[in-house]
């Protein structure tokens, strides 16, 4: 609980039929870290791993996440497991842009079909107001003008008088509406089928009525294509999935078998498991291997870093998010997670201080904890801030910012009683994090830390102490103590700092003082629910002003609510990340990456 | 003294207080933003230091209540 988990550093040699078999073994116990072989290991002769095809999965991977990108496909549900995950989704992926691309074309065509037919439907209204000789027979083309000049030349010379009605609508097409007498309708038709151009004819509502039946036809064309096109994700998504993740599994175990070596018959494993999960890996490897294997373990040195892993009881591991939050604390570093697990709650519940808001943020939390389950840790945290804020809401006597039960302390009348408290518990928290880095760096035997970063600090407090109180030491020494243990530590920070870290010593204060914020939250979410009652008492003396009054009772509780819940929360964070932590905490660690090969898109 | 006059420097401290520190919070949550733009990992930490300039606008909010616990006669000199 107060320092990260033990681990062994393990060496494994085992023969090399069973590495696969022992890989996915223990990608699905989810107990080790691979790592590579250092140079203790150099001199030892090794032969390549035969099997890489790391580009090919790497480039099967792209291509399956372009087209989730491109088609926008959510997560499926799982799908049965592929014996060539890498082929199979080439094809896959191949199939579906064909797919997708031809229907895309056919929208694309009919859209621009429709865009075109759109133009002449309003063209032909745009004439509406023009008086037409309604027996004359009308056609209605679009040609470029090259096409329409020779269509001319033979118009002319076959003797067919006509007007024309035109409108340039794009580049050099031009769509025009041309008025001939009936008995001229057999010649001009076989013209216009000379020069291959489509034509509707008829009166103006004939062809008006052929355009608006051509577009309600191309309109259900391009809606059945989007449909497929939309049907398109759901239909591959399951498959999809499972084959992304079949081939991400495959470029895992790639990976970490470069990190072994190889003779002909054997691999060499090398390996961090924590001591706890030794004995579960030694069953484990004897099962793959039927007992045909060498192993050895020792705990690791100093220079190999080590990574960490956090080892807190059940109510302390939500708060381990907030230290990952900051960052991991070294291998041999004290884990404050159950410093953090019992002061921010406290912390939390003093700023927020009302039973009301603790009620909601408990519903809230128990919501979150039920719906949302990846939110689990910080529910689990956020469930026992509530517990605090309901507790500490009871003291405060505050529902809401009403009062039923006198109240222990009541922020809004003894404010100077809350500021107190909130710099006695910073005194505390600020010396209790320096013990905590006193043995550390006992531990650690890191004397240059203890001296510089926590020694001066204590000394520096105890010439203050004995400033203020003086009779402390009287009749023990007749020496100055006072003056040499708050000079002491000045000089030894300017030889060791230099001149301008002398401010430090006033920075030490005020991350003291700097805990009074508990007090300040306390008091503005009382003052604000103070505020908000008080309006309501006001406006229900009105005529029906108690549904108005019962507005601003929801509407300003709930902003009263979520706001000081965030300040709250951000403060007690800050107070640890900046006061607390900043006191010890040099946080060098690096998490345990454990080996997984855990499945949740393929059967 | 005049409960007046230490009602205006109630609101001095927390008037002046928190336009320096909302000047300051906008500057650095600015900053925070852009690094998280970058990074998504620095969320937590740049959000600590975002919130960092809003520590004096607490010390005026605190030296505002010891005024007014002061014109009220709830500590005495």
């Amino acid at each position: 609980m107060f320092i990260p988990k033990q681990l062994y550093e393990v060496v494994l040699i085992i023969p090399q039929k069973y590495t696969d078999k022992l890989l996915l073994s223990l990608g699905n116990e989810k107990i080790v870290q691979f790592k590579e072989f250092d140079e203790r290991f150099h001199q030892i002769p090794s032969v390549d791993f035969p099997e890489i095809r790391t580009n090919e999965a790497v480039k099967a991977l792209m291509k399956l996440d372009h087209i989730i990108d491109k088609l926008k496909i959510s997560e499926g549900k799982p799908a049965k497991a592929s014996k060539t995950p890498i082929n199979e989704a080439n094809e896959l992926v191949d199939k579906i842009e064909i797919r997708y691309n031809k229907i895309e074309k056919s929208i694309n065509e009919n859209q621009s079909v429709f865009d075109e037919l759109d133009l002449s439907v309003e063209f032909l209204k745009s004439i509406k107001k023009i008086k037409l000789k309604e027996e004359n027979l009308f056609f209605l083309i679009e040609t470029e003008d090259s096409v329409w000049n020779d269509l001319l030349k033979k118009i002319k010379k076959d003797n067919i008088s006509f007007s024309m009605l035109k409108r340039r609508i794009s580049g050099d097409k031009v769509l025009r509406l041309i008025s001939i007498k009936q008995t001229n309708e057999t010649k001009l038709s076989k013209l216009l089928n000379s020069f291959k151009i489509h034509s509707h004819k008829g009166t103006i509502k004939d062809i008006e009525a052929q355009i608006k039946t051509v577009l309600d036809s191309i309109r259900e064309k391009i809606r059945t294509s989007k449909r497929q096109l939309e049907h398109l994700p759901k239909k591959y998504a399951d498959e999809i999935y499972s084959l992304r993740e079949q081939i991400q599994l495959e470029l895992t175990i790639m990976e970490n078998k470069r990190k072994f070596l190889y003779s002909e018959f054997t691999s060499l494993l090398n390996l961090w498991i924590t001591k706890n999960d030794f004995k579960k890996f030694k069953e484990c490897v004897k099962k793959v291997t039927n007992n045909n294997f060498v192993i050895y373990n020792q705990y690791p040195k100093i220079k190999d870093n080590p990574p960490t892993k956090l080892s807190n009881s059940l109510i302390f591991k939500p708060f381990e998010m907030l230290l990952q939050g900051f960052s991991l604390p070294g291998y041999r570093d004290i884990d404050p997670t159950f410093i953090i697990a019992l002061f921010f709650p406290l912390f939390f519940g003093i700023m927020l201080s009302d039973v009301g808001y603790g009620l909601l943020l408990l519903i809230l939390s128990l919501f979150l904890l039920v719906k949302k389950k990846s939110f689990k840790d910080f529910a689990q945290m956020l469930i026992i801030c509530a517990i605090a804020t309901i507790a500490i809401g009871f003291y405060f006597g505050s529902w809401f910012g009403f009062t039923f039960i006198e109240p222990q302390l009541n922020p809004l009348k003894k404010p100077i009683e809350l500021i107190i408290i909130s710099l006695g518990i910073g005194v505390f928290y600020v010396n209790l994090s320096l013990i905590i880095g006193l043995v550390q760096s006992l531990i650690k035997k890191d004397w240059n830390f203890l001296l510089h970063e926590i020694l001066i600090w204590l000394i520096f407090e105890f010439g203050i102490i004995f400033l203020i109180y003086p009779k402390l030491f009287r009749g023990y020494t007749t020496l100055p103590l006072h003056i040499i243990f708050i000079i002491g530590p000045i000089i030894v920070r300017i030889f060791s700092k230099g001149i301008l870290n002398i401010l430090d010593f006033s920075k030490f204060f005020s991350t003291m003082i700097s805990f009074v914020r508990i007090s300040a939250l306390a008091m503005s979410t009382t003052w604000i629910s103070f505020a908000i009652n008080l309006i309501y008492r006001l406006v229900k003396q009105f005529p029906k002003g108690i549904y108005i009054g019962i507005a601003v009772l929801i509407v300003g509780h709930l902003f009263n609510f979520a706001f000081n819940t965030f300040g709250s929360f951000l403060q007690a964070m800050r107070l640890h990340y900046v006061e607390f932590l900043g006191q010890f905490y040099q946080g060098k660690g690096h998490a345990m990456n454990l080996f997984s090969l855990e499945k949740k898109y393929t059967l | 003294m005049d409960v007046n006059i230490i009602a205006l420097g109630a609101g001095i401290a927390i008037g002046v207080s928190a336009l320096g520190s909302a000047i300051g919070q906008g500057l650095a949550a600015s900053a925070a933003a852009g690094a998280v733009a970058e990074d998504e990992s620095l969320y937590v930490k740049e959000l600590t230091f975002a919130v960092l300039p809003e520590t004096q606008a607490i010390y005026g909010f605190i030296i505002a209540m010891i005024l007014i616990a002061f014109a009220f006669g709830l500590i005495t000199l």
